[in-house]
């Protein structure tokens, strides 16, 4: 490629290669060629000057200069244009709209007489008018009626500055709206794109754990219990219940049998399949979730929809002002300046856009709400509950103790226990696989095809004999296995507070696992933090024995615990907390917190969680850090502050507005700037971040 | 009177001869080529213009990096 270097200092280097040097279509493929390379931070490409903007680490501007230079634009790879680039290019085309907009607005003055203007204002006036007497065909006394009637009023008085000044601000909003809305949405598409590093592939007869960026439309994908399905295809094996909520919004699992499709991003909630692969995962579902937010009346504020709905509401008193005026004051001039002032379009725009901005805030913060509605909860909620394993507690449990029974060794039960447990996203599996690995062992698989039984345990076949592993409630009480009285003394003894996880072979006790669980660094300042921020009630729920909650809540400050909880059970401790009149926040992380989190007001997943947690969950940390509930906190109440402060301001300004142009202070056009400047203000500053308290 | 003294007449048939010119002139090769090359002149004027507003945008970006990195340095 030819350029010129027009900017070379230390770490950023600017090449501009003209105008016609490639087109805007090429521009994701050279961005993306660009950030690939190692030493490059950061690319910005626009075609409109073949301007190709590099950051790129100190040391390197030799290797860089080169690359461009040998830059083939015609052998580039097609590439899907990644975030960043998204961003830019949203944010450089709103610039532009904006200075396109302003340029014409003041230089058409400059260019064409007053009459072209003319008839190209009303040519444009004429649009507005239609399109409100569309609503008004359509039953409708909405926004675009008034604005219609405002602009229809001010070209029929002929004052035509007016008319155009309320379009040319109408413009600017409605722009400024969609690109606040565009670009919460790309963040948000980043921030939900499916995030599976490695799946289960199978090869002649064996799973074999493959990287995500390897699988190839036709291998055959094993997805089990709690796993997300993190491709498109059909099910070439087994069946299962599968949660596509993501997809159609419908929450009841639909089961899937053999030669039926399934699609990336949903969840089995039970059963086990293996899909045959039709297409890796790309943005498609994604974007489906983004629609089913953006859309779904169920997803968004009340305070919001109650913004909308009254915003409308206003609307016929606006007619009712202007004849009223006009009844009384018999001058039109007056009476249109009721038309041109409204409480509505500012209403109906700074709340959605102070929504949709603190969901791009909290997005930016790694925290993903998955609609408005959720925030406005968030502020109202008095009591959080917490699951204990995974969340409050450290994301990583460590294997403290493996007590063996019977004639087997330690390293014997360990492996088994491992080997069972590999297949499952929790954090107790994941603590006895990384015992084993801490310890040397190697497992391979030996066992059969492995059972989950959501929140309780797993079951399989060893060498012909039945094996399972999970809480003494499910080994003891559901599979009946026998643990003596010395056994018991034993494990009372050894394992202290730490969890204790039973594996039971061929109907008898082979031994158990200790795990230690301590709490979180954080954890007991993240509650301290959210009491701070209007949190009343702080409570527990753990499947673990008394002594190990008991230990935990001393140590974090929790009011209230509950311990040896069945995972069935969890959500009945939520909804009888909601019966007695609270709302509940839910954090959560395992398969069995996925009842809990749906029960409650709003439900929060760790970012360690399980598939079906995230999935279910109405926020997800993408941070270990538990202040982020603190930080959340004080962004929803800010929200729902700023929203209450714009309706207060919205509604003492347009009112002063509304009481000028009655008593003729104000003329039609002035109130027009003032009501659509104090809107564009509104907005704007609806769009600026929530600070922290 | 005789149809040829009367103006309206006259005026009726310049409107006929000026429409039929004026068809001639719009369809022929020459007044084509004419407006291809306008609008050609036309959007190359608003690339020029995209480009030379582009090509202020990154100087004023580059401008305020350096002021940014010489605050950062002191």
């Amino acid at each position: 490629m030819k350029f010129k270097i027009v900017y070379d200092q230390p770490g950023r280097i600017r090449f501009r290669a003209g105008a016609y040097a490639f087109e805007k279509m090429h521009e994701p493929r050279i961005h993306m060629a660009c950030v690939s390379e190692p030493y490059v931070q950061k690319a910005v490409v626009h075609s409109e000057n073949g301007g190709i903007l590099l950051e790129y680490e100190n040391g390197c501007r030799e290797q860089v200069i080169d690359f461009v230079r040998n830059l083939d634009i015609a052998s580039l790879p097609e590439s899907e244009p990644d975030t960043e680039y998204q961003l830019q290019a949203l944010d450089s085309d709103f610039k532009n709209k904006l200075a396109f907009m302003i340029a014409r607005r003041y230089l058409a003055k400059l260019f064409f007489p007053a009459p072209i203007r003319t008839v190209h204002l009303i040519y444009r006036g004429l649009k507005f008018v239609a399109k409100g007497l569309n609503c008004l065909g359509e039953g409708k006394l909405s926004v675009e009626v008034l604005d219609g009637a405002a602009i229809g009023a001010s070209i029929l008085q002929r004052n035509y500055e007016s008319a155009g000044t309320i379009m040319f601000l109408l413009n600017v909003s409605s722009l400024l709206e969609d690109y606040t809305k565009a670009r919460t949405r790309t963040a948000l598409t980043a921030s939900l794109a499916v995030k599976v590093d490695n799946v289960w592939v199978v090869r002649d007869g064996v799973d074999v754990q493959v990287r995500m960026q390897d699988v190839q439309v036709g291998d055959l994908v094993r997805v089990r219990s709690g796993s997300m399905i993190p491709v498109d295809g059909t099910v070439a094996e087994g069946d299962a219940f599968v949660n596509e909520a993501t997809m159609t919004g419908e929450s009841q699992a639909v089961h899937k049998t053999v030669g039926k499709s399934v699609f990336a991003g949903t969840v089995v909630d039970e059963g086990s399949i293996v899909v045959s692969v039709r297409a890796v995962s790309g943005n498609t579902k994604i974007q489906k979730i983004i629609e089913l937010i953006d859309r779904s009346e169920d997803l968004k504020a009340s305070i919001q929809s109650r913004a909308e709905r009254l915003a409308d509401g206003i609307v016929p008193f606006s007619f009712l002002g202007f004849g009223l005026t006009l009844l009384f004051t018999r001058n039109i001039t007056k009476a249109v300046s009721i038309l041109m002032v409204d409480y509505s379009c500012a209403i109906k725009l700074s709340t959605p856009i102070s929504v949709i901005s603190a969901l791009r805030e909290a997005a930016d913060r790694n925290m993903t709400v998955k609609g408005g509605k959720y925030l406005e909860e968030f502020a109202l909620a008095d009591t959080i509950v917490f699951d204990k394993t995974g969340t409050l507690t450290k994301a990583e449990p460590k294997l403290e103790r493996v007590i063996p029974f019977g004639d087997r060794s330690e390293e014997e039960v360990l492996r088994t226990a491992a080997c069972i447990e590999e297949h499952f996203p929790h954090s107790m599996a994941r603590a006895i696989v990384r015992g084993a690995a801490e310890r040397g062992i190697d497992h391979e698989e030996e066992h059969a095809d492995v059972k989950y039984i959501v929140a309780h345990g797993i079951a399989t076949t060893l060498d012909g004999e039945r094996a399972v592993i999970g809480s003494k409630h499910f080994v003891v009480e559901d599979e009946k296995i026998a643990v003596g009285e010395a056994e018991q003394k034993k494990i009372d003894e050894l394992a202290g507070a730490a969890s204790v996880i039973y594996l039971a072979i061929g109907g008898n006790l082979a031994g158990v696992l200790c795990i230690s669980d301590p709490p979180r660094d954080e954890a007991a300042e993240a509650i301290r933090m959210l009491r701070e921020r209007g949190i009343k009630h702080v409570a527990m729920i753990t499947g673990d024995s008394q002594k190990a909650a008991e230990r935990i809540a001393q140590l974090l400050g929790i009011d209230t615990f509950f311990a040896q909880v069945l995972p069935e059970d969890k959500h009945r401790y939520v909804e009888k907390m909601k019966a007695e009149g609270r709302r509940v926040i839910m954090v959560g992380d395992g398969i069995n917190d996925a009842p809990a989190l749906a029960a409650a007001n709003v439900s929060v997943a760790m970012s360690d969680a399980s598939d079906i947690a995230r999935e279910t969950a109405d926020v997800t940390l993408r941070s270990e850090d538990l202040r982020d509930l603190a930080e959340l906190r004080a962004l929803s109440t800010q929200l729902m502050e700023r929203i209450q402060a714009n309706y207060r301001f919205i509604v003492a300004f347009n009112t002063s507005l509304l009481a000028a142009g009655f008593f003729g202070i104000l003329a039609p056009s002035t109130s027009a700037l003032l009501h659509n400047l104090s809107t564009m203000a509104i907005c704007a500053k609806s769009m600026t971040p929530l600070k922290q308290a | 009177m005789s149809v040829w003294k009367n103006e309206k007449f006259w005026l009726v048939m310049a409107g006929a001869v000026g429409s039929a010119i004026a068809k001639k002139i719009l369809k022929a090769p020459k007044t084509r080529e004419c407006a291809v090359k306008g609008l050609a002149q036309g959007m190359k004027f608003t690339a020029d213009a995209k480009a030379a507003f582009q090509d202020m945008k990154d100087e004023a970006a580059d401008i305020c990096n350096d002021a940014k990195k010489e605050a950062e340095a002191k």
